[in-house]
């Protein structure tokens, strides 16, 4: 039953006018980085890491807010979990549901950006591999390396990071039924911590691990940079679902 | 053959958010194929009852055992409850069809077929493909009878069924639950229309300050039968006055509408009794009419006396 309500959670976001329009916007971001934002020729091979992906530090936490972060706010709003957990569905369960069906929309928003973009790379940009004298990527040693799997890895980061941050919207969304303000805290976090958070604490800044090409690079060992963004998110979304689910069983939330 | 237990049964139950009891020492059964009447006013513990009913709320004291499932200290909803909420939402960019076709998904039970013809019952048109954003307040109580029923629930739930109906959709409503009920299914009711909740309700129970202060079976005579006597003039009244005060029957005014000379009057025996004890005591009758003590009058009193 869980997978299918995933499914159907899921499907219900994707579906949506403005999951397409923040494929759209993300897209179009990445495209104007390739023709813009970089400054040495790019090709093909480590394009998307060198230019493509640059602009995701601040259009994945919009992706997060916009696909998903607000799901589960507007459903209780509406009393329509009522409707849900009355089938038998227990709240911890629907909880889980809702937040993979988030982070499922939401990183999928983010994959299909990241796809167009690579799409046009490979029509805009000329084929071969791009030189790595500049530019980092995620992990600097890979891109030098394996351009075009570094861009793989840079996506892979990427859509863990918007499915981590959309499930913000179970915490917020359980504490306050507004949709609107459960929407807005991916960004307003994001943004927050890399004003906020300096010296050791840019550690645990949500920036840190968005910025693939320059913050997570120096802040972060050499060694770690392959395991750290998946730990970082797998962390923050599984402390995000925590905190909603204890929340929901102490105010009972329906 | 062993009869069927009941579909609801609550022992000593109690509701408590923060220091502030919203349900205190509540006792009650409900048996499938039962329709009860649950009326009180706003604040009385309605909507908490329901929510307990359904799984979706904790008891902070007693047993509640729904369907069969005792519900302990984890809330969860027993399979076989058919719930509307008062006021139900939908997703609102879904039709009515759509909606019904996500929420079936979660059990699949219903299938189109069904769907279909479930909302032709609750009188929606299964073509429409409106989205419900569209639909007004009766469409969308009645969308939320067809999400209940179309399941086929062994426990309705229903609070305030009635809100935004029109006088047609109060009438096909009535004649829904009659069904349901005739099914086999329990239906709890919480309504304020006092006289829908008379008529369809097999019981009615009144809930004060979350607890119950009375129970009304619908088959029951009234506990004490009244009549409304309307005598001729000012000395015929002095002689029912007289009368009454021997007889230790409080009299009571009727409606104002009634005039100045009509009075309600306990019956002690039986009404034909009465007469002749009345023209006997030298009371000239204009008027004479049993009145039944209504649910409306009993609710009033119950307020009046909170």
């Amino acid at each position: 039953m869980m997978a299918k309500l995933i499914a159907i959670e899921a499907r219900r976001l994707v579906t949506r006018g403005r999951f397409s329009l923040m494929v759209a916007v993300a897209a179009a971001f990445g495209v104007f980085n390739l023709l813009d934002s970089h400054s040495e020729p790019l090709r093909f091979a480590g394009s998307f890491s060198a230019a493509g992906g640059l602009a995701f530090q601040n259009v994945a936490p919009l992706i997060a807010g916009v696909v998903s972060a607000g799901a589960l706010a507007e459903d209780r709003n509406r009393g329509f979990p009522h409707l849900l957990m009355s089938r038998g569905l227990s709240r911890n369960r629907y909880l889980a549901a809702k937040a993979a069906a988030m982070a499922v929309a939401a990183g999928a928003a983010t994959l299909a950006a990241c796809v167009l973009i690579i799409v046009a790379a490979a029509v805009l940009v000329p084929g071969g591999e791009t030189g790595a004298d500049s530019l980092t990527g995620p992990i600097p040693a890979l891109l030098a390396s394996e351009p075009l799997l570094s861009d793989l890895v840079a996506i892979g980061f990427l859509v863990m990071a918007t499915a981590a941050l959309a499930t913000s919207g179970v915490a917020v969304g359980t504490l306050v039924p507004n949709e609107y303000i459960a929407a807005a805290v991916p960004f307003i976090v994001t943004i927050a911590a890399s004003f906020l958070l300096s010296g050791a604490f840019t550690l645990v800044s949500p920036f840190t691990y968005l910025e693939l090409n320059r913050e997570y690079v120096a802040v972060l060992p050499a060694s770690l940079l392959t395991v750290a963004s998946p730990i970082y998110w797998a962390c923050f979304a599984l402390t995000c679902l925590g905190t909603g689910v204890a929340a929901a069983t102490r105010r009972e939330f329906s | 053959m062993s009869s069927p237990g009941p579909a609801v049964r609550l022992e000593g139950v109690g509701k408590r958010y923060g220091r502030h009891w919203a349900l205190r020492g509540v006792d009650l059964h409900l048996l499938p194929g039962e329709v009860l009447g649950f009326i009180g006013p706003n604040g009385a513990g309605k909507s908490t009852l329901i929510r307990l009913l359904a799984g979706l709320a904790r008891r902070s004291e007693g047993t509640v055992e729904v369907l069969g499932l005792r519900l302990g200290d984890r809330a969860m909803s027993p399979d076989g409850i058919g719930l509307v909420p008062e006021s139900p939402q939908f997703i609102p960019y879904l039709s009515g069809r759509r909606n019904l076709e996500f929420l079936a998904a979660i059990r699949t039970v219903a299938g189109p077929a069904e769907i279909a013809k479930v909302l032709a019952r609750v009188g929606l048109d299964p073509a429409d493909r409106r989205a419900t954003r569209k639909f007004s307040l009766g469409m969308r109580q009645r969308l939320g009878l067809a999400q209940a029923l179309m399941e086929r629930p062994r426990l309705l739930l229903l609070d305030e069924p009635t809100n935004g109906l029109d006088p047609a959709g109060i009438v096909e409503l009535r004649g829904i639950v009659r069904e349901a009920a005739a099914g086999g299914t329990a239906v709890f009711m919480a309504s304020h229309l006092l006289t829908e909740v008379e008529q369809v309700c097999d019981r009615v129970i009144l809930v004060r300050d979350g607890s119950i202060v009375k129970e009304v079976r619908r088959s029951e005579q009234p506990p004490e039968k009244t009549v409304r006597v309307v005598v001729s003039g000012d000395p015929d009244l002095d002689a029912l006055e007289q009368w009454a005060q021997r007889r230790g029957a409080p009299l009571t005014p009727a409606d104002p509408k009634e005039g100045p000379r009509a009075r309600l009057v306990p019956v002690p025996t039986s009404t034909p009794e009465l007469i002749r004890e009345l023209v006997g005591a030298g009371v000239s009758i204009e008027e004479i009419a049993t009145v039944r003590r209504s649910l409306e009058r009993e609710f009033l009193d119950l307020v009046s006396s909170a």
